[in-house]
C-alpha cells in the first residue's frame, strides 16, 4: 500500500509542468521538442529524437520561437492549436485523458487489494491436514527449541 | 512453379481440415484409428508446406518476377542471402512462415508424445490444427504468395535497403519461432481442459516449449532494438512503437507463466490463473498478428492489408470465446488442492510478481489502445507515444525488479524473520554501498539512483545465492568451491537457470537506465582538421571517401577518435544510395566500450564549403543490453536442458494422472 502511494506521488511529480527555461538554449529546445511527436511515419519518435527531415525542420522553428521570446507553453500549444492533440507525444493530464493516465495504476491497485485478500484468505484456512492430536500427559514431549531451530534452518538452506 | 506452389497450400488446407476432424472425432470416439489419421496427417501437413516454402524460396532465387510477391520484394541486384529473407519480407510470405513454423512444431509435439500422453494428444492435434486450418484460410482466400501478375516486369521492386543485413534476416523468423510457440503451451492447456486431465502433466510436459517460446519472443526483441539502434541512427533501440507493444506483451504474460507454474507444481494452486495467463499469452500473441496485418493502428512495421484485418479480429473473438467457454465449463474442476502456509512466502512474492508483470503488460495494451478508444469516446485524436509509457511503466519496473532480489531469499512455504535478516545482510549491504557510491558520483536524479541501488540489490542477491549454494555443498561433499558451484548448478539447473536469467535481466536494465538517463547528444559542423570534444572523447574529422558498386554509392567521412588525449581509432558514418530505391539511408558508426558508446551519424556535406555536419550520442552502459541478452540465453539454456529430475517429476505426474482416469 505505501509503495503504491509513494509510487502514484512520483508519477504526480511527474505529471507537473517543467519550470520555463531561458528561451534558445538546447535545453529549452529539447524540452519543448521531446513532448511533440514526429509523424513522419518512420518510427513512434519525438520531435527531440527523430531523424527525418521534418523534425529537422520543427527543432528550428521551435529556436526560432522561443528566441522571439515565447514561453516553452506557448510553443507547445501553438502546436496544439494548429495540427490537434495528436501532435502531443503523451496524452495531456486533463478530463478524458485522465482515465488514459490513471486506467493501469488503478487497476494495479484493485489487482493488488485483491491479492491482498486472497493470500490472507489462503494463509488462514487451514486445508487437508487434521487437527493436532492434543498434548495430555501421555502424549509426545513437546521438542526442543534448540533442536526445531536447527530443522528450519536446515530446511532454509535446502530450500530456499 | 507458381501453380505447383498454390496446389500445396490448398492441399496443405484440405489436409490440416481433416486432421482437425479426425482428431477431434477421435477424441471424442475414443477411436485409435481415427486419432492415429489425424497424426499422420498433421506430419503430412508439414511436409507439402516444406514443399511449398521450398518453391517460393526457389522463385525469388530464380527471378520469378511474374509472381506478384517476388516482384514486390526481391530484385536481381540483391545477394542470394536478401533474396531468401525476402520470402519473409511481405505479408503473404511471413504468413506462410507462420504456418510453416506452426505445423512443424506440431509435428514435433506429435513425434514426442505419440507415445505418451495419450490422453491428451487428440485434442492437442485438434486445437494446433485448428489454429493451422485458420492461417491457411487466410493464404489460400487472401494473400496467396503464389499469386501472378499476369505480365513478367523486368525487374523487381526489391526489398527495402535499410532491410538488407543479416539481422534484418533472422530477426522475423526469431519473432515468429516465439510467437507460434506460444500456440504449444496453449493447445496443451486447452487439451487439459478438453479432457479433463487438468493435473500438472501439460505444464510439466510443456515447460520447455514455453522456454523456448518465451526465449525466442524476446530474442527476437533484442534482434530488432539491436537492428534499429545500428541501423536507424537515432541513437536508441526501443520506441514502443505498437507492433514492438505487440511483442513484449505475450512476452511478459509467458514471463509470469513461467513463474506461476512453479506453484502449481510445488502447491497444486493456481491451476485457474495459469490456465488463464496461456490463454492471454496467446490471444496476445494472435492480437500482435492482428495490429501488425490489419493497418488498425499504422506502424514502421505493418503490413496493412484490407480484408485481412476483419477476419482476424473474427479469428481473435472465436478463440476468446473458446478458451473463456472451455474454461469456464472446467472450473469446478480446477480447484487449489493446497494452501498457502504463510503470508510471507516465496509463493505470495511469485503473485506479486505476476502481478506487476500482467500490470506493465496492461499497461503497455492501454497505451496501444487508447489513440483509439480516446477517438470514439471524444472523436479527438491523440498520440500516446513514449513519455506515456515511460512515466508509467517505470515505478512498475522498479518494484518488479526489487521483487526479483527480495523473492530468492524468501523461503518456500514460510520465512521467519531471523532467517530474513540473515540473508538479506550482504545483498542489502552492497546496495546500500552502491547508493553512497553513486552519491559521491554526483547523482542527484531520484529515478537512476533508485534503479542502479535495486540492481546493485539484485546481484548481490544472485551472486550470494550461487555462493551460498556452492559453499553448503562444498561443507557437506568436501569438495573445490568451483566443483562444488558446477554440481550445483548441474544438479538445479532450473532453478540456478532462472538465477542466470535474473542476472541478464539486471544487465539489460542497467543499459536501458545508463543509456535513457545519461545520455548526451549534440550537433557539430566541422571542416577538415577541426575537432570537437564530446565527453572525453576528442573527434577530428579528417577526410571524405566515396565507393560505389553494383548495389549502391557509399559516401562516408573518416574521423580520428581519442580518449583522454590517446587515440582509439577511426569512425566512418556515411550514406548509401543504394540503387534500387531512389533513398540514401544512413550509416551509423559506433566506438563501442563497457562504459559507454560514442554513437555518430553523418548528417550534412556541402562539398564547396568543404563543411560536414555531424551529430553524436554518448550512450553510457548501453552495450550492457546486448550483454545482458546473452547472460539470458545461456541461462535459459541451463533451465532448458534436459533435466533428469525434471523428467522424473513428469513421469510421477503422467502416473498419478493414469490412475485417476484408468
Amino acid at each position: 500500500m505505501l509503495r503504491s502511494a509513494v509510487r502514484f506521488g512520483l508519477f504526480l511529480a511527474m505529471l507537473l509542468p517543467a519550470a520555463p527555461a531561458s528561451p534558445s538554449t538546447q535545453e529549452a529546445v529539447d524540452a519543448v521538442t521531446a513532448k511533440l511527436i514526429c509523424d513522419c511515419g518512420c518510427t513512434n519518435l519525438t520531435i527531440k529524437e527523430c531523424t527525418c527531415g521534418k523534425a529537422d525542420r520543427v527543432r528550428a522553428e521551435v529556436s526560432a520561437r522561443l528566441d522571439a521570446g515565447q514561453t516553452p507553453a506557448q510553443v507547445v500549444s501553438a502546436y496544439v492549436d494548429e495540427y490537434g492533440e495528436q501532435i502531443l507525444a503523451a496524452p495531456t493530464a486533463k478530463g478524458f485523458n485522465l482515465v488514459g493516465w490513471l486506467a493501469p495504476f488503478a487497476a494495479l491497485l484493485l489487482a493488488a487489494s485483491f491479492l491482498i485478500l486472497a493470500l490472507r484468505r489462503w494463509a488462514r484456512v487451514p486445508w487437508h491436514e487434521p487437527p493436532l492430536a492434543p498434548l495430555g500427559g501421555g502424549g509426545p514431549r513437546a521438542p526442543d527449541p534448540s533442536f526445531l531451530k536447527r530443522v528450519q534452518d536446515d530446511i532454509d538452506d535446502v530450500e530456499r | 512453379m507458381p501453380l505447383f506452389g498454390s496446389l500445396c497450400l490448398i492441399l496443405a488446407l484440405l489436409i490440416s481440415a481433416w486432421s482437425l476432424v479426425a482428431s477431434a472425432l477421435g477424441a471424442l470416439t475414443r477411436s485409435r484409428s481415427l486419432i492415429a489419421s489425424g497424426e499422420r496427417s498433421s506430419l503430412a501437413v508439414t511436409a507439402v508446406l516444406g514443399i511449398a516454402s521450398s518453391a517460393l524460396t526457389f522463385l525469388f532465387l530464380t527471378d520469378r518476377f511474374d509472381v506478384e510477391y517476388v516482384a514486390s520484394y526481391s530484385s536481381r541486384a540483391m545477394p542470394s542471402l536478401f533474396k531468401v529473407a525476402a520470402f519473409w519480407g511481405g505479408h503473404a510470405g511471413s504468413l506462410l512462415l507462420w504456418v510453416l513454423v506452426l505445423s512443424t512444431f506440431s509435428a514435433i509435439v506429435v513425434l514426442q508424445n505419440r507415445h505418451q500422453n495419450r490422453g491428451l494428444i487428440p485434442y492437442v492435434v485438434a486445437t494446433l490444427s485448428g489454429i493451422t486450418v485458420f492461417f491457411l484460410m487466410l493464404l489460400n482466400f487472401t494473400s496467396n504468395p503464389f499469386d501472378l501478375l499476369g505480365f513478367t516486369p523486368p525487374d523487381g521492386k526489391g526489398l527495402n535497403p535499410q532491410l538488407q543485413t543479416p539481422l534484418m534476416a533472422i530477426h522475423p523468423p526469431c519473432l515468429y519461432l516465439g510467437y507460434v510457440g506460444v500456440s504449444v503451451p496453449y493447445a496443451f492447456a486447452m487439451a487439459a481442459l478438453m479432457s479433463g486431465r487438468v493435473g500438472d502433466v501439460w505444464i510439466r510436459t510443456t515447460r520447455r516449449w514455453t522456454l523456448f517460446a518465451w526465449l525466442f519472443l524476446g530474442v527476437g526483441l533484442l534482434l530488432g532494438g539491436y537492428w534499429a539502434y545500428i541501423e536507424l541512427g537515432w541513437g536508441g533501440y526501443w520506441a514502443w512503437d505498437p507492433v514492438e507493444n505487440a511483442a513484449l506483451m505475450p512476452w511478459l504474460t509467458a514471463t509470469a507463466f513461467l513463474h506461476s507454474v512453479m506453484i502449481q507444481e510445488k502447491k497444486r494452486m493456481l491451476k485457474v490463473w495459469n490456465m488463464s495467463l496461456i490463454i492471454l499469452t496467446f490471444i496476445l500473441s494472435i492480437f500482435g498478428t492482428f495490429l501488425t496485418r490489419s493497418g488498425v493502428i499504422s506502424s514502421v512495421h505493418s503490413f496493412a492489408k484490407s480484408g485481412v484485418g476483419t477476419v482476424l479480429a473474427v479469428f481473435l473473438g472465436a478463440v476468446i470465446t473458446f478458451s473463456v467457454t472451455v474454461l469456464v465449463w472446467r472450473l469446478p474442476r480446477l480447484q487449489s488442492e493446497g494452501r498457502l502456509d504463510s503470508f510471507v512466502s516465496r509463493e505470495s512474492s511469485f503473485l506479486f510478481n505476476n502481478l506487476l508483470l500482467v500490470g506493465i503488460c496492461f499497461t503497455v495494451f492501454w497505451g496501444t489502445i487508447f489513440p483509439v478508444l480516446s477517438e470514439a469516446v471524444r472523436g479527438v485524436k491523440i498520440t500516446v507515444g513514449p513519455p506515456f509509457f515511460n512515466t508509467v511503466n517505470f515505478p512498475l519496473a522498479m518494484a518488479l525488479l526489487a521483487l526479483t532480489g527480495i523473492c530468492p531469499l524468501i523461503a518456500w512455504r514460510r520465512a521467519s524473520a531471523s532467517h530474513l535478516m540473515r540473508v538479506f545482510l550482504y545483498p542489502a549491504s552492497l546496495a546500500m554501498a552502491v547508493f553512497g557510491l553513486l552519491l559521491v558520483l554526483g547523482i542527484r536524479d531520484l529515478s537512476p539512483l533508485v534503479a542502479f541501488t535495486l540492481c546493485a540489490f539484485v546481484l548481490g542477491t544472485m551472486f550470494y545465492e550461487f555462493y551460498r549454494g556452492s559453499r553448503a555443498r562444498q561443507r557437506s561433499t568436501g569438495e573445490s568451491f568451483l566443483l562444488a558451484l558446477g554440481k550445483l548448478i548441474g544438479k538445479n539447473r532450473r532453478r540456478y537457470g532462472g538465477y542466470t536469467v535474473h542476472v541478464g535481466v539486471v544487465f539489460i536494465l542497467m543499459g536501458v537506465v545508463g543509456s535513457s538517463f545519461f545520455r548526451q547528444e549534440a550537433t557539430f559542423s566541422l571542416r577538415r582538421d577541426q575537432t570537437v570534444q564530446a565527453g572525453r572523447y576528442t573527434i577530428r574529422f579528417q577526410d571524405t571517401a566515396s565507393s560505389s558498386d553494383e548495389h549502391m554509392d557509399r559516401f562516408e567521412a573518416i574521423l580520428g577518435l581519442s580518449r583522454d588525449g590517446r587515440e582509439v581509432g577511426h569512425l566512418r558514418p556515411g550514406r548509401n544510395f543504394y540503387k534500387s530505391f531512389n533513398q540514401p539511408s544512413t550509416e551509423v558508426d559506433i566506438h563501442s566500450t563497457l562504459s559507454e558508446d560514442l554513437y555518430l551519424i553523418l548528417i550534412d556535406f556541402d562539398a564547396q564549403s568543404g563543411l560536414a555536419t555531424f551529430k553524436y550520442y554518448l550512450n553510457p552502459l548501453v552495450n550492457w543490453i546486448w550483454i545482458g541478452w546473452i547472460v539470458l540465453f545461456v541461462g535459459t539454456h541451463l533451465a532448458v536442458w534436459p533435466d533428469p529430475r525434471e523428467r522424473a517429476l513428469l513421469a510421477r505426474s503422467r502416473l498419478i494422472e493414469e490412475r485417476t482416469f484408468a
